[in-house]
């Protein structure tokens, strides 16, 4: 069982992002304070950490830096408060993975928290597959079955990243942000065109198709159970 | 009270001190030249007296008397004065009641009080005095009262003295005409800015064309008055629109949920309510962000995330999001990208200014119209414009456009928050580039983001120029 650490000090907050993390299914434990999260998150026992920017006593910054230090290498999700600009560039940089400013949607955090799970150190690899769908990321050349598929660039971006997350739920602005490296609430008909001129590429008629639609949340690349 | 207003007044107390430094100064130049008058005058008499006494003691003893006498009666007005004495120092000859005491010491002149005869009268006064010794051992005195000098004294004082009232009356009428034209201008400002302070937010002060540091003053209080003024038209009209885009949705979701506690449907249905009135929620959730950012980004908060940016990127980034999007609409979209020297920026947020006004294009040009997005590389700084062949913005509401919650009617009826163009111009105006709209009414659109700081002067030959700064 996947075990989650909170590090929350808003007592509604925690409430909501708890509930939302355990109906998915993992194990979650809350700390309100920077020195109490600071102790959990020191014992390692932990896939994913979620950290407030702004904590009593240690900061969040403070607290992923010094994990960092100690070599753990937990994935961090650092939550901050909206206009932090800089806050979110020094979360990163202090050793953070990934960020959310507030307010943010339950299932956003959801499926960032999924798909920082999801990092194994793996050796580089050279292509991507799901199914019978081939990315060559040397080459950059897409591939299904024996077709060949001429993709845009931004298109194949798309289909990278949705293939590296292969089995994984990623949101819109998880996909934008991957693929435009911009911060941008681009809405959701925007990503949904690329997406629906990646697919018309990807599951041509006859094919089982692999990009799966996933209601209120986002999309997926995997086999059709 | 006035004088005592104008006591503290700066302008008046420069004055004075600026009258007294002209009065010290002017003392100071009166007594050099005094001192340089009166000594030279004096050096001159002094020689006189002295070329005198040495010439009456060449003179053989025989007429030595008898010139004494003459030159003494001749002078009787002047104050000269002449002694002969044998060298116990009785008098032989000349005005001098008894040998004077101190002697000066021969060939030099000197002052001595001396008791001498004039006009019959006895008198005892100062001389300049210069003695001689003879051959035969008598001495001779020669002198001129010191009074000639202490009139050429009152003379030159009394010129001075008539000259500094003059001039001190001056400078005082000066000082006190500058500060009440100073006063005045400040009355000026004052009265202002008390009409501003009472909702006459249009007033604004006085700006001469002089461009001395009041007016120059005036300038600025003016703008931050333009400034205060759009703001709080801002507030205005925000509050109203608050009022529609936030209340409409919220209506919505009240109405739907009171229909269903009334009717109790079958779940299906609850659910779609359900679905419903969270994506109305979201809607709303929207646009309280994106109003929480438009202040921040007003309040200029995100300018220390300011760095080397490359627009050339970014708009590239734009046209690859929006062609999809363009082309199922079938509108015909352009994307040209010239290289552009990197500017200062937040890339986030131009990336959203841009993108919101390619967004604009895309989503009110009708099919079969043309979107052009385009950067090219201007000499004073990279130029972003979005043109396209829809309707436009008439031209009376540029300007509003940009408010908060602005939508010209026709737009009214299509989802969005209208703070799309509101979020642009904040974002244009932090980072101090100018926005534009330069069309011809009708022929569609054209926005222009240039990225440079130099003033764009209103052009008032093109009536379709509307500058942002």
């Amino acid at each position: 069982m996947s075990r989650i650490l909170v590090v929350e000090d808003d007592g509604e907050t925690a409430k909501e992002i708890i509930a939302e993390l355990e109906s998915t299914g993992f194990d979650v434990d809350c700390e309100a304070t920077g020195s109490g999260g600071l102790a959990r998150a020191e014992t390692g026992a932990y896939d994913v950490i979620t950290v407030d920017r702004m904590l009593p006593g240690l900061d969040g910054l403070t607290l992923v830096e010094t994990i960092r230090r100690q070599g753990i290498t937990t994935p961090v999700l650092v939550l901050s408060a909206l206009g932090d600009v800089d806050e979110r560039v020094r979360g990163l940089r202090a050793g953070g993975d990934d960020y959310l400013t507030k307010p943010f949607v339950l299932l956003e955090l959801r499926a960032r928290v999924e798909a920082l799970m999801r990092r194994s150190p793996e050796p580089r690899q050279t292509t991507l597959r799901v199914s019978n769908l081939e990315l060559d990321l040397l080459a950059r050349t897409v591939k299904r079955g024996c077709r060949s598929i001429n993709l845009a660039p931004r298109e194949l971006l798309l289909l990278e990243f949705l293939m590296r997350n292969a089995g994984q739920v990623v949101t819109r602005a998880m996909l934008f942000e991957h693929v435009w490296r911009y911060r941008f609430d681009p809405g959701t008909n925007l990503v949904d065109v690329h997406i629906g001129n990646l697919r018309r590429k990807i599951d041509e008629p006859g094919d089982p198709p692999l990009i799966h639609t996933v209601r209120r949340i986002g999309f997926v690349v995997r086999d059709s159970v | 009270m006035i004088r005592s207003r104008l006591l503290r007044t700066t302008a008046f107390r420069w004055t004075a001190g600026f009258a007294a430094v002209l009065a010290i100064a002017m003392t100071l130049l009166a007594g050099f030249i005094y001192w340089q008058t009166v000594g030279y005058i004096s050096q001159q008499v002094d020689r006189g007296i002295l070329s005198d006494a040495q010439s009456f003691a060449a003179e053989p003893s025989p007429n030595l008397a008898g010139r004494l006498a003459r030159v003494v009666s001749a002078d009787a007005q002047r104050g000269r004065v002449a002694g002969l004495f044998d060298p116990d120092g009785h008098s032989l000859a000349g005005n001098i009641v008894a040998l004077p005491s101190p002697l000066p010491r021969d060939d030099s002149v000197e002052a001595v009080v001396v008791q001498f005869t004039k006009n019959g009268a006895m008198e005892r006064s100062e001389v300049r005095l210069a003695r001689e010794t003879l051959a035969g051992g008598n001495i001779v005195v020669f002198g001129r009262a010191a009074a000639e000098l202490d009139e050429i004294n009152e003379i030159v004082t009394r010129a001075l003295a008539l000259a500094a009232a003059p001039l001190a009356l001056l400078a005082i009428a000066g000082g006190a005409l500058l500060s009440r034209a100073t006063l005045r201008r400040v009355e000026g400002v004052q009265r202002a800015c008390r009409q501003i302070m009472a909702g006459h937010l249009n007033q604004r002060l006085p700006v001469r064309p002089g461009a001395d540091e009041f007016d120059q003053l005036a300038g600025i209080v003016n703008r931050m008055l333009d400034e205060i003024e759009r703001l709080m038209l801002e507030v205005k009209g925000a509050g109203d629109a608050i009022a529609h885009d936030l209340r409409t949705p919220l209506t919505r979701i009240r109405a739907r949920l009171d229909r269903v506690l009334v009717s109790e449907p079958p779940a299906f249905e609850l659910q779609s309510v359900i679905e419903k009135t969270v994506n109305d929620i979201d809607q709303i959730l929207t646009t309280i962000t994106a109003i929480l950012r438009l202040s921040q980004i007003e309040h200029g908060l995100r300018r220390s995330g300011f760095r080397d940016i490359d627009l050339t990127d970014i708009v590239q980034g734009i046209g690859d999001l929006y062609a999809p999007i363009a082309e199922e609409k079938g509108l015909a979209f352009t994307t040209s990208v010239e290289q552009a020297p990197p500017i200062q920026g937040d890339a986030e947020l131009m990336f959203e200014a841009v993108a919101n006004l390619v967004d604009n294009a895309v989503k009110f040009t009708p099919p079969g119209g043309r979107v052009e997005l385009t950067l090219t590389g201007r000499r004073n700084g990279p130029l972003v414009r979005v043109a396209d062949t829809g309707p436009g913005i008439p031209m009376g509401d540029r300007e509003a456009v940009l408010l908060r919650f602005y939508r010209a009617d026709q737009s009214r009826r299509t989802p969005g928050t209208g703070l799309g163009l509101a979020l642009v111009a904040a974002i244009v105006r932090l980072h101090e580039f100018t926005l534009t709209f330069a069309d011809a009414e009708g022929a569609g659109c054209q926005v222009e983001i240039s990225a440079s700081k130099a003033r764009i002067t209103g052009d008032p030959q093109s009536r379709s120029r509307v500058s942002l700064r």
